[in-house]
């Protein structure tokens, strides 16, 4: 610190920047007090209780529609991640021409509203009902998520590939290695950060889906968020669904911001 | 690399299935009168078109803009600020700040909307630390959610291209005497407005198209088109109706991705 100073822009600044983030994490509080408050409705705070955490384990339709959550989007971020580096590299491979036209075709889902996006996947699954029965839940969900989260790990990888040096590849065949192999050890290794960019947010944008998954779930299958919507208001919500998500948030928030921070603490350190 | 053009081809071929054939579908629905998608007893019919211009619609289209529209420039005019602030700030960790600023994301959207319905009411848990609000059924209502919803969205995208711009030019315009906020308008400005492009479709987009916020917050008195069209798809069973409506929605957007892509022609704005 050069200056010890304070000037009044960088009091205003502070300010600013505090106010937002209280404003950004007061729901995030807010959930969190209805996850402790022993009243039912969330209308009025009665006192403090932890059944509500209990309840996560023992609520069948709450934790089975988590369960649906992870599974979902789990397997859509794998399916998405290895299907999605394949068909990027297929376009990166493509004439100018013909790589502008497809990616303004994988650009239609992410751009897309979502409510399209899940009414489109709903008319065409159900083409399928009178083959399979069943069909609406976890295929249809998973169908759509592989369909919504592939495009972004496709756009993650591209400027990845843009990167890479063509020469590379060129000069491992010409040493005899076959196109397969080149491939998987020369250029999937140097496009690595792309696929766990694009796969991280593929996962982001799956966990938290809430429009495509009302349209494409059903037979009783359904995410969390799904779960809320439809019980909201109603005598089966419970407060063990603010319980779970305040969990849930706590462990993201030091996952993500102690190491964010511990990696400041080692360069001041060094400083 | 150019042999593994061919990979490209299932990925086209799974676009195509996804996203034309629905649209194909929407469009022949939107022109007869059926059973939701028992199409035996199905009718041409020209009616649903025609009432497109029904007020009911039109006002529906209105305050979808609306809202989005305000919700968007609000997040410009926060947004914005925050990540130039952070961005030309002294301080030794911004990313991990950026972090703390988008991290509510990961809380699940449904109950960060409801907890904001929880204190919009007059009885509320905020009683206890003697405060009322009276906002459900207000435009403020739905857009302050809509913008703490999507906030994260415009900080995002707008803080990347802060960074990644080549300070010199700037210290070069202070450095030949051009006073502060002429080199932000000058410099600052142009050389962000990508960022800030992606900023406002990643912000507009969801928030014209969605209903979860209205429909919570609304309180029955807010209708924008994604209520519409989920009333129609989801209660009411009118595909015919709800597929003319989404197909506007579709082109409007569809307009968005033409003029978006004469600007940015590798999807590069959107991640």
């Amino acid at each position: 610190m050069k200056k010890n100073k304070i000037t009044v822009s960088q009091v205003l600044k502070t300010l600013f920047i505090g106010l937002v983030i209280f404003i950004l994490y007061l729901p995030i509080i807010i959930i969190f007090v209805l996850s402790i408050d022993t009243s039912r409705t969330g209308n009025t705070f009665t006192g403090i209780t932890f059944e509500w955490y209990k309840e996560i384990f023992t609520n069948k339709s709450l934790y089975m529609s988590i369960i649906t959550s992870f599974a979902v989007a789990l397997s859509a971020t794998c399916i998405s991640a290895f299907l999605g580096t394949f068909a990027a590299i297929g376009i990166h491979s493509l004439s100018k021409k013909a790589k502008e036209k497809v990616i303004l075709l994988n650009n239609i889902p992410v751009l897309n509203a979502e409510i399209v996006t899940g009414i489109s996947i709903m008319i065409i699954c159900s083409v399928l009902i009178p083959i399979i029965p069943d069909f609406f839940g976890y295929w249809t969900m998973l169908i759509a998520h592989v369909f919504f989260t592939m495009p972004y790990v496709i756009l993650s990888v591209i400027p990845k590939l843009n990167e890479l040096d063509p020469n590379l590849y060129d000069a491992t065949t010409d040493l005899g290695v076959r196109p397969f192999k080149a491939l998987w050890k020369i250029v999937i290794p140097s496009i690595d950060t792309g696929i766990i960019s694009g796969s991280l947010l593929a996962f982001t944008l799956s966990i938290d889906d809430f429009v495509i998954s009302y349209f494409t779930s059903g037979n009783g299958v359904t995410n969390f968020s799904n779960w809320i919507y439809v019980r909201l208001g109603r005598r089966n919500f419970t407060p063990a669904a603010y319980a779970f998500n305040s969990l849930l948030t706590i462990v993201i928030l030091l996952i993500v911001l102690v190491p964010a921070f511990k990696k400041n603490k080692k360069r001041t350190g060094k400083n | 690399m150019k042999k593994f053009k061919y990979l490209s081809i299932p990925y086209i071929i799974w676009l195509f299935i996804l996203v034309v054939l629905p649209l194909i579908a929407m469009l022949v629905l939107s022109f007869m009168d059926s059973d939701a998608l028992d199409l035996s007893t199905a009718k041409f019919s020209l009616d649903n078109w025609a009432s497109l211009f029904n007020g009911v619609y039109l006002n529906a289209f209105y305050n979808s803009l609306k809202i989005a529209g305000i919700a968007t420039i609000v997040c410009v005019l926060i947004g914005y600020p925050i990540s130039y602030i952070i961005s030309n700030s002294h301080l030794k960790n911004k990313f991990a700040l950026i972090m703390v600023l988008i991290l509510p994301m990961w809380s699940n959207q449904l109950l960060r909307i409801i907890a904001w319905e929880k204190i919009f009411y007059p009885i509320s848990i905020i009683n206890n630390i003697g405060l009322s609000f009276d906002l459900i059924g207000t435009d403020f209502a739905v857009i302050f959610a809509t913008v703490t919803m999507y906030l994260p969205f415009m900080i995002l995208p707008t803080f990347t291209v802060l960074e990644k711009m080549d300070k010199s030019y700037v210290e070069a315009s202070y450095d030949l005497g051009v006073s502060r906020p002429r080199t932000f308008f000058k410099i600052t400005l142009p050389m962000s407005s990508k960022g800030i492009m992606s900023g406002v479709i990643m912000v507009f987009l969801p928030a014209s198209t969605g209903f979860a916020i209205t429909e919570r917050l609304g309180g029955g008195k807010i209708v924008m088109i994604g209520n519409i069209i989920e009333n129609f798809f989801k209660r009411s069973f009118n595909y015919n109706m709800g597929s003319m409506l989404s197909l506007v929605v579709i082109m409007v957007i569809m307009g968005a991705i033409v003029l978006l892509s004469k600007f940015d022609k590798e999807g590069e704005t959107i991640i």
